[in-house]
């Protein structure tokens, strides 16, 4: 799941994005077109710190390094994100 | 104090005086004594007169010509009270005083000693120019929910006020921009013709100290505003920018006086020499001057204090540092201290903002007496301004403004009617007095991405009222590029 997250970012592939968050509003389908427009490219490494499940749903807290490439200037940045999944009959989506 | 004369001059009264050479046409011959006689056609004597009259009109126009003091300032704020010469406006007299002193009339009029207040208010012009605000859209934010880095705004920011974006921590963006003043009016006054009533010395001595000067004056003032500027982002949320101005300003400041004898009816007592030696009443006298340097160095601190998911708010500080030369108009002379206030709101494409600051200032020549080297307090100035930032491309942002300053006791000219002393003349004449004003504009402008991080903006600010020193439409051009 996590790495179908870390392609659909980097290679830009929405469909692939909204395949794995079916609850992406429009507002936030827009977002993510903008920022696939405004950035040239873009590399994540994701370290998953803690990963804690509870039947259906499942909370990870994640470091990740982005190597962003915007207007031809490389900068790079580090933050920490917190990912709730939850299972479906078709496995698991990212749900916030 | 440089008085130049035109190659023309045909005669020099004082070394100050221009005259454009008169040509004078010649009068028909008489036939020699004894010469044959033709008689010509009989459309010739028509042609000659028609000829005469034609050439006695240019005699005559040429006749009224008045003569031309020009006089090249060297220090800009001193082009009123050089205007005239070093003893001021003096005219012509052949009348003698008891014990055969010959007479010298001095005039006086406002527009000598107190428009030196021009001065005042053409540099508030300039160092009340906002500096293009430093673009934050090349900022990127981590939208933790999405997981994706985005522009922290749609738009690129306003031009001439300020939003309370911040451009980021250790980021660069610096700039240049150049802008472009020639005023037009002053309080509604056409700067072309401003009249102005001159009256002699202890005229209420009455008689011939009845006499008057009328003046139209033209000024002709233009300033250019190159400015190089740089912004550093020390953290996410504090801001310094730095700006350096380079000034250039030319003024020309011309006064068609004419003497108005109400109190005498002989013209020998107040008269100007006229261009053919004779005895006037007009003349003509210019003033210009031209100065560029370094203007008043400006720094602004600026500090995010509230950061929302649409809108934020920030505080900060102007600093204007009295580094250009005040005595030729290039800065203010004066420290000057502005804390202000930014609110601004993203909406998308759409981001209004509102500022509102207050400018301290401190005690320049410019406002006191540049002759006895006294300085005053310059008027303090509350500035505002309502805008709004809307994105019409990712590469094009359209910015809009109304700009307001409300300068605080300054000196106001005003027109007025100058009634002679016979108490039937009355001449438009101006007077100055200490009031309120509240110069509004609006300006209009767009910054494009023309590549990478680099901007191209261009704005033009248009007078939206008469208060003040107005320049109709002042453009603006300038570049941009953000590290």
């Amino acid at each position: 799941m996590i790495r179908s997250y870390e392609q659909a970012i980097e290679t830009k592939d929405i469909g692939l994005y909204r395949s794995i968050r079916t609850n992406l509003t429009r507002a936030a389908e827009t977002v993510l077109t903008n920022s696939f427009r405004q950035i040239d490219s873009q590399e994540i490494e994701i370290r998953v710190e803690n990963l804690r499940i509870e039947g259906r749903t499942a909370t990870a807290r994640l470091t990740r390094r982005d190597t962003l490439v915007i207007s031809g200037r490389r900068d790079v940045r580090n933050s920490t994100q917190t990912m709730k999944f939850e299972k479906t009959d078709t496995g698991w989506l990212i749900a916030e | 104090m440089r008085v130049t004369l035109n190659r023309d001059a045909a005669r020099c009264e004082n070394c100050a005086l221009v005259v454009p050479r008169v040509a004078v046409p010649g009068a028909p011959r008489a036939p020699r004594p004894g010469a044959p006689r033709r008689t010509p056609p009989a459309w010739i004597p028509w042609l000659v007169a028609v000829v005469i009259s034609l050439l006695i009109g240019v005699e005559s126009a040429n006749a009224q010509n008045p003569y031309n003091v020009t006089v090249n300032v060297t220090e800009l704020s001193r082009i009123f009270t050089e205007l005239y010469g070093p003893e001021g406006l003096v005219v012509n007299s052949q009348a003698a005083l008891a014990g055969g002193v010959s007479h010298s009339a001095h005039f006086n009029s406002a527009f000598e000693s107190e428009f030196s207040q021009f001065g005042t208010a053409l540099t508030g012009q300039i160092v009340s120019l906002p500096l293009p605000a430093p673009a934050s859209g090349f900022t990127y934010e981590f939208d933790a929910s999405l997981g994706v880095f985005t522009r922290s705004t749609s738009t690129f920011g306003p031009i001439l006020s300020e939003r309370a974006e911040t451009i980021g921590a250790r980021r660069v963006s610096f700039g240049f921009a150049y802008q472009r003043l020639a005023f037009d009016s002053i309080e509604g006054m056409d700067l072309q013709s401003i009249p102005a009533v001159f009256t002699h010395d202890n005229a209420e001595l009455r008689g011939g100290r009845e006499d008057v000067i009328t003046t139209v004056n033209s000024i002709d003032s233009e300033v250019t505003r190159s400015a190089g500027f740089i912004t550093y982002g020390v953290t996410n949320n504090f801001d310094v920018s730095v700006a350096i101005p380079y000034i250039a300003a030319d003024i020309v400041v011309t006064s068609d006086a004419t003497v108005r004898r109400i109190g005498t009816t002989i013209p020998e007592i107040h008269f100007f020499r006229a261009a053919d030696d004779g005895i006037g009443d007009r003349r003509l006298f210019t003033a210009f001057g031209h100065a560029s340097g370094i203007g008043d160095i400006a720094v602004r601190l600026k500090q995010v204090i509230k950061k929302g998911q649409t809108h934020g708010f920030a505080l900060g500080l102007d600093l204007r540092l009295p580094t250009g030369d005040e005595r030729n108009l290039l800065g203010t002379g004066a420290p000057g201290v502005q804390p202000f206030a930014a609110w601004s709101a993203d909406y998308g494409v759409f981001s209004p903002h509102i500022n509102l600051g207050y400018q301290w200032n401190g005690s320049s020549i410019l406002a006191g007496d540049l002759d006895a080297g006294i300085a005053a307090d310059l008027p303090d100035v509350g500035a505002y301004a309502l805008g709004a930032v809307l994105a019409i491309h990712p590469r094009v942002t359209v910015a809009l403004d109304v700009l307001g300053r409300y300068i605080i006791d300054t000196p106001i000219v005003r027109r007025e009617e100058f009634h002679a002393l016979d108490g039937r003349s009355v001449f438009p004449n101006i007077a100055f007095e200490s009031g309120d004003i509240n110069e509004l504009s609006s300006a209009v402008g767009l910054k494009i991405n023309l590549a990478g991080r680099l901007l191209l903006n261009a704005n033009l600010l248009v007078a939206l009222n008469d208060s003040g020193l107005r320049d109709k439409i002042s453009p603006l051009v300038g570049i941009e590029y953000a590290f």
